[in-house]
């Protein structure tokens, strides 16, 4: 136990003060949850205050694989194992993560805890869709196996559950066979937003679609987008890269991030790509986790931090309500490079799953009043489109926005309450949403 | 056909470097065998589970040996090489109750210098021996910073690594000329079981990849002395330069 020592999420917005634990057995692990109402964390990548409460248990020390079949592809690990490590073992015996997030430098208990998507959401759902069993801590010490056929309302709590139902401490999944550590890239350049929304429809078969969409332009060039489709490559080899990432030496001036270095950014960002139409190979590094090469990325923003806001509006909103919340954005001027459009498939049965049919947005702010502003605009758009906005990127929404947006939250803390959980696995989130 | 035997292999320095060796492994020279050897079941099985899982080309044996006596640490000595010849030797078993709880009780004191001095030192000498006569190997034995000065804050386990650095000293002397290379491994403040109270401290823990590849690097080349990071080898060497008054007024 160290601490009580200032943690933050990935967006370094809020800090806490928190006693931290690191726990390495499922001992250790029941003698934290004895101690007290305890926060699972795992390698800290959700953007705000999922992560944080006064007390901590980060499992990354529970990081055993158990069982690799190699022949089917089912994995069984630890909780604390990230996806870099799933992915250096699995890679060179050609298999690859059946859903990864923007990062592979997220635990497994993470990954399930967010019930993380990726760009191939369209088809293949989200992490836990391919997820068949957990092993999971609940409040009382006992250690449960539970699966779609057993206690199936604590296995669709506790995925997408954000650690409030019990801390995981093992899992099995299903990885995806590939034949090759790369990708065959297809990038389609478009004006505009609509033309961007038209490309997902038109390529809905690809294995991965992903927009970047430039969120500074305004004008005629407002929406601008940059469609990126991906299929596994057929040949080539499969050996993993190394996972070591250049680090961001020190936090970056504050005012070098400004709308006058995005707007030239995204325009040279933009104009790179000269044809409407390019194809490419390239690693799987680059297409899955361009970011990764900066270890430390979240300092670019500078000291105060940065929010990410993304959310889901229903197709049948329609397009109407994400051209306007990119018209906000742009006018704004607050937003960064980052910023990211796809279009979800089918959601699942987690509970409190982010996913959903429909267009979501994601975009990082500098932390401050100007973005909370932004931030209480785009809720009231995204609210009267019937949509909702993705835990594990917030830090800053109301208890109101979340009920809108999560219809199951009830159901949700009956499976708490019926397994202990209430009081227990607790978090900063949770309390500021209102769950108890 | 490869063998790497670690003595203490729940160790976080020795499970990293076992995990370095799995994912360095070449398959086109043949299987690599684990033998490992610890104390505690549960550990142990969890990882010899975790390596076996990590490569189709690896074969993971387990031993339980309470390696706080001479006649254990001997008999490990022996379950190591009763299969047949070893290429690498890893003596990385210790431990490391704090300064306080060695001050109040005198029995942990005498063990935490039994353990990480006497009987590590007793095991790379057997391992040596062993070396020896099968005619080629390597033997990698975990010392630490901690032995190159004494300082109030851990001068017992200092002290006992010192015994290590010095023994290692007199075999790497006794293997010269010979197919037997001996690397003695000095990693800083590595964040590990082992030093998860100093977490969040001042000091910043390296991560045990980064170790645990600069001690696979080193034993492969046939080091004889591998600092990690490696910035601690002139860290230390200030350390060992600083005189007495300037040294007793720091805070180390």
């Amino acid at each position: 136990m160290t601490g009580p020592v200032p943690v933050s999420g990935w967006g370094r917005y809020p800090v806490v003060d928190a006693e931290v634990h690191h726990p390495r057995t499922v001992d250790d692990v029941a003698a934290v949850v004895r101690g007290g109402p305890v926060t699972a964390r795992g390698l800290g990548r959700s953007y705000g205050d999922s992560s944080l409460g006064e007390r901590i248990a980060e499992l990354t020390g529970l990081d055993h694989l158990v069982a690799f079949d190699d022949t089917t592809g089912e994995l069984t690990c630890e909780a604390g194992v990230s996806l870099a490590d799933v992915l250096a073992v699995a890679l060179p015996r050609g298999w690859f993560l059946p859903v990864t997030p923007g990062t592979r430098f997220v635990t497994v208990g993470g990954a399930i805890a967010s019930d993380v998507h990726g760009k191939n959401h369209h088809r293949d759902g989200a992490f836990t869709d391919h997820v068949s069993s957990l092993r999971v801590l609940v409040a009382s010490g006992e250690v449960l196996e539970v699966s779609r056929a057993s206690h199936p309302d604590l296995f669709h709590a506790t995925c997408g559950g954000m650690g409030l139902t019990g801390i995981v401490l093992e899992a099995t999944f299903r990885l995806r066979p590939v034949r090759s550590r790369a990708i065959d890239e297809t990038v389609v350049k478009t004006p505009s937003l609509d033309g961007a929304l038209d490309a997902f429809e038109e390529y809905a078969g690809s294995t991965y679609s992903v927009g970047w969409i430039d969120l500074v332009a305004t004008g005629s060039s407002l929406g601008r987008s940059l469609v990126m489709l991906g299929e596994h490559a057929e040949d080539g080899d499969l050996g993993a890269a190394s996972a070591r990432g250049l680090p961001v030496p020190v936090d970056t001036p504050a005012r070098l991030l400004n709308r006058f270095t995005v707007a030239a950014f995204n325009t040279l960002y933009y104009g790179r790509v000269r044809r409407p139409l390019v194809r490419h190979r390239v690693g799987y590094e680059p297409f899955f986790y361009p970011l990764d090469r900066l270890s430390d990325w979240n300092r670019l923003y500078g000291r105060q931090g940065f929010l990410q806001y993304q959310f889901v509006v229903p197709e049948a909103a329609g397009r109407d309500s994400v051209a306007e919340a990119v018209r906000l954005i742009a006018a704004s001027g607050l937003a960064s490079p980052l910023a990211v459009l796809k279009v979800f498939g089918e959601g699942n049965a987690s509970m409190l799953g982010f996913p959903r049919p429909g267009y979501t947005l994601t975009v990082d702010l500098k932390a401050g009043p100007d973005a909370l502003r932004l931030c209480e605009m785009l809720d009231r758009l995204v609210l009267e489109a019937g949509g909702r906005l993705y835990l594990t990127k917030d830090s800053r929404m109301t208890s109101g926005m979340f009920a809108a947006g999560y219809p199951r939250l009830e159901e949700f803390e009956q499976v708490r309450s019926r397994y202990g959980a209430t009081g227990v696995f607790v978090s900063a989130q949770a309390r500021r949403l209102g769950l108890a | 056909m490869r063998t790497i035997a670690v003595l203490g292999a729940t160790s976080g320095i020795a499970q990293g470097c076992l995990r370095e060796w799995v994912a360095g492994h070449d398959p086109s020279t043949g299987r690599l065998t684990l033998r490992l050897i610890g104390r505690d079941r549960t550990r142990l099985e969890r990882v010899a589970a975790d390596l076996g899982a990590r490569s189709a080309e690896v074969e993971v044996t387990t031993a339980l040996h309470d390696l706080t006596e001479t006649t254990a640490v001997s008999q490990a000595v022996d379950a190591v090489f009763a299969d047949g010849p070893v290429d690498v030797v890893m003596v990385a078993f210790g431990t490391m109750p704090t300064q306080q709880d060695a001050d109040a009780d005198p029995a942990v004191a005498a063990d935490l210098l039994t353990v990480n001095g006497t009987l590590t030192l007793l095991a790379a000498h057997l391992a040596t021996l062993r070396l020896l006569e099968q005619g080629s190997g390597a033997l990698a034995v975990i010392g630490s910073v901690a032995g190159d000065r004494g300082r109030r804050s851990n001068y017992l386990y200092g002290a006992a690594k010192a015994m290590v650095a010095t023994g290692v000293a007199g075999l790497q002397h006794r293997t010269a000329g010979t197919s037997v290379a001996i690397t003695l491994v000095k990693p800083g403040p590595t964040a590990t079981p082992m030093t998860d109270h100093l977490r969040g401290g001042r000091l910043s823990l390296a991560k045990v990849e980064t170790v645990a590849g600069d001690i696979v690097r080193g034993v492969e080349g046939g080091r004889p002395v591998v600092y990690t990071p490696r910035r601690w080898r002139l860290i230390m060497a200030v350390i060992r330069l600083l005189p007495r008054p300037v040294f007793e007024r720091t805070s180390l």
